[in-house]
């Protein structure tokens, strides 16, 4: 579905991402873990466009989309959960969901707001409530669920437990499981490294902007060495 | 008393026109961030585009097309040079837009010359209708009554259709709104049209009251700055609150004391700003803790 090839990324002149590879079969969670300043969030601002790599490839669905503008990116299918979640304030919690609709193939699961709604009967019961009103926490399920209308291929996720309370973040990845199991391609960025394993079947470890780990989910588990070179556990 | 009453008349009628060209002001700027100077100029060219078109095409038409003339024009500005300051240093736009004006401006002078032009009102509308308690002239009624539709139009189309809904996200987050699949390029360039149209058709009520001279986009850009800065950056009642307030404020103090009424609305502003830095119906201002 999606494959980085030696991506490498600049903010001015600061070499941020150095040949950032990484790839996502159809179906998979992908958990991308490193320390603080590692260039996770880096990397999906990489492939969505958003902050576009210098040089490298961006491969989605056979195409390289590395230097496309990030509107044409999502409506090739990449849909974007940004990490602080980015809810528009001054819009109701349906304006915001409707705001993300888009024309096309309608996607794997063809999201309408009736099956967001029916997903998340916590949105319908605040549609007419604004933006800027909401708990971190429906904020958080509204940020997941705007991108899900838009019904993206791959769902690029990034830190969605960040910040939010332990009974919330549970919730949280209670949504990422089901999305998983309805078969979901996600790219999930996470600090929480034991919760993302958990639901991943592969990971990679980014340190100082380079991959220094890739394999599957399982193998990380155990691997108490690299958990704490790494990831300071 | 029926003296002050029709100043107080006149004082909103102003305040109406004050508010519609501030809308456009505003939008661009909450969507863009851009401060644009050719604001005043593109009410300008809806006055002068009306003056010209009234006497072949009658005062709706003119109503109707000049504004959409002027979106043009506003479209090709952003098309060809000022999408380009975008996300960058804001004086840039700034530098620009003033640069634009002012060679507008002289575009004005060339096309139609120094001297002013008076407008006549629509012979449906020239005269003075009883109201009970005063007698008051029938075009500014027209006019302010048109102006409160154009206010009520735009209030819609931003909160009650999809692309409105598009266009406040687009004020608050545009890179998000890029993020989920929006033109945000096109959108850009279609607010800077929809702001240079509400420019224009204020030219164009305007003008028969004012007379139209190559100064009058300058006239009017200080006040739409004041109110814009007055009613709070963003806010959309902000901006009629804070036109009617200058217009009324501007007309009043004439009957009183005449020479302050040109300092009065930079007086209100400085003393509202300093309770208030956020203008009176603004967001939270980065200016307060």
């Amino acid at each position: 579905m999606l494959v980085v090839e030696k991506m490498n990324t600049f903010y001015g002149d600061a070499h941020v991402l150095f040949d950032v590879s990484l790839e996502i079969r159809e179906g998979e969670v992908v958990a991308l873990l490193g320390r603080n300043g590692a260039g996770k969030t880096t990397t999906i601002r990489s492939i969505m466009g958003l902050t576009p790599p210098r040089t490298g490839r961006v491969i989605f669905k056979g195409e390289n989309i590395a230097t496309l503008p990030p509107y044409v990116i999502a409506n090739r299918g990449v849909g974007f959960v940004p990490d602080n979640r980015r809810i528009f304030p001054t819009l109701t919690v349906r304006q915001n969901l409707e705001l993300a609709r888009k024309q096309g193939d309608g996607g794997k699961n063809g999201w309408t707001l009736e099956g967001i709604y029916e997903h998340f009967p916590a949105l319908k019961e605040i549609e007419d409530r604004k933006g800027e009103v909401l708990s971190g926490g429906e904020q958080q399920m509204l940020t997941i669920a705007r991108t899900l209308m838009g019904n993206p291929d791959l769902v690029l996720l990034d830190e969605p437990t960040e910040g939010l309370a332990p009974i919330m973040v549970m919730e949280v990845m209670k949504i990422i499981k089901e999305l998983k199991e309805k078969g979901e391609t996600i790219l999930l960025v996470e600090q929480n490294s034991t919760l993302a394993l958990g639901i991943s079947q592969r990971a990679y470890i980014l340190e100082n902007g380079h991959v220094v780990y890739s394999g599957p989910a399982e193998d990380l588990i155990r691997n108490d060495e690299v958990k704490q070179k790494y990831l300071g556990i | 008393m029926t003296e002050f009453l029709s100043f107080l008349m006149n004082g909103v009628v102003l305040g109406l026109i004050f508010a519609v060209v501030a809308l456009g002001f505003t939008l661009i700027l909450g969507v863009m961030q851009v401060i644009n100077f050719t604001h005043g100029i593109l009410f300008a060219l809806g006055a002068y585009f009306a003056f010209s078109m009234q006497k072949h095409v009658g005062f709706w038409l003119a109503l109707i097309l000049a504004p959409l003339l002027v979106g043009v024009v506003g479209w090709l500005l952003e098309r060809l040079v000022i999408h380009r300051t975008y996300g960058g240093n804001p004086l840039f736009g700034l530098l620009l837009t003033f640069g634009l004006a002012m060679a507008l401006e002289e575009v004005i002078r060339m096309v139609w010359g120094k001297a002013g032009y008076s407008v006549a009102a629509p012979r449906f509308a020239a005269g003075s209708l009883d109201l009970g308690f005063m007698i008051y002239s029938k075009y500014r009624l027209l006019l302010a009554a048109l102006a409160i539709l154009i206010i009520l139009l735009v209030w819609l189309f931003l909160e009650k259709t999809p692309y409105g809904a598009i266009i406040k996200a687009g004020a608050s987050d545009a890179e998000m709104v890029m993020a989920l699949g929006k033109n945000l390029p096109r959108m850009r360039t279609f607010v800077f049209a929809i702001g240079s149209v509400l420019a224009g058709v204020a030219g164009v009520i305007a003008a028969p009251i004012w007379s139209v001279r190559p100064t009058i986009g300058t006239a009017i850009l200080m006040p739409a700055f004041v109110i814009v800065v007055l009613g709070g950056i963003g806010s959309f009642w902000g901006s009629v609150l804070a036109g009617l307030i200058v217009g009324v404020s501007t007309s009043v103090s004439v009957m009183f004391w005449a020479q302050i009424s040109d300092i009065i609305p930079y007086v209100i502003m400085t003393a509202v700003l300093l309770f208030r830095p956020r203008g009176l119906m603004g967001e939270k201002s980065v200016l307060e803790v």
